[in-house]
């Protein structure tokens, strides 16, 4: 899980701007670098399994927030863990 | 992870017959995580889960599944979920993100369940019997 944290940390450390140019989109991370920026997670996901095969890769959606699981479970993606306000 | 049939033909993907349960209280779609790595699926996101049964690290997988009723291939995140672990019958959960091309109509008499297309032809009528619902 090592390059995914790179991944992760390299969105963060792009998060303006990828909310500023990018929002919405679904983003995608290799290496610690931003590979480019997808309409949706299909495209982004094609390209990353056809380049990076089994990865590690990060595929995100930029400004997307909590997500509603069954049985009233949530899952916060990483990034918004420190503002669950739980 | 790909399908190893010709293009256009039907997908032949790694694992057959995985039990779903569509879950209209779900937004988004479920893996068991065991299988999700038996099947060795990347790893594409990491979170936090949280509910009733507090909280834990959780995995987002990149899967291609195929429904044969509806002759659709999926290719999107699905959420690491303990299914097998936690007995359930079902290795994967579709939520509303699945629904949303469809129409569902749930008869509470009779526990039948129709997809239909937006214009209300049927996509897989009386096939879906008794699936439970959230």
């Amino acid at each position: 899980m090592a390059d995914l944290k790179a991944d992760i940390a390299a969105f963060e450390r792009m998060r303006r701007e990828l909310e500023a140019e990018h929002l919405h989109a679904w983003v995608l991370f290799h290496g610690g670098r931003l590979v480019d920026a997808f309409p949706d997670f299909e495209a982004a996901a094609t390209v990353a399994v056809e380049r990076f095969d089994q990865g590690p890769y990060l595929i995100r959606q930029v400004g997307a927030g909590a997500v509603q699981l069954p049985g009233g479970m949530v899952f916060r993606p990483a990034h918004a863990l420190d503002t669950s306000g739980l | 992870m790909k399908s190893r049939a010709p293009a256009g033909d039907t997908p032949d993907l790694a694992e057959k017959k995985v039990k779903a349960l569509i879950d209209t209280g779900a937004g988004g779609d479920c893996i068991d995580d065991a299988l999700a790595r038996r099947l060795n699926l990347p790893i594409h996101d990491e979170g936090e889960i949280s509910g009733v049964g507090g909280r834990h690290r959780a995995y987002i997988y990149t899967a291609r599944i195929y429904v044969p009723k509806l002759n659709r291939l999926l290719f999107q995140p699905f959420t690491g979920v303990k299914l097998h672990e936690g007995e359930q019958w079902h290795r994967v959960i579709l939520g509303r993100s699945f629904l949303r091309n469809y129409k569902l109509v749930y008869d509470g008499i009779t526990g039948e369940v129709e997809i239909n297309d937006h214009d209300g032809s049927p996509r897989s009528a009386g096939s879906w019997r008794n699936l439970f619902l959230k």
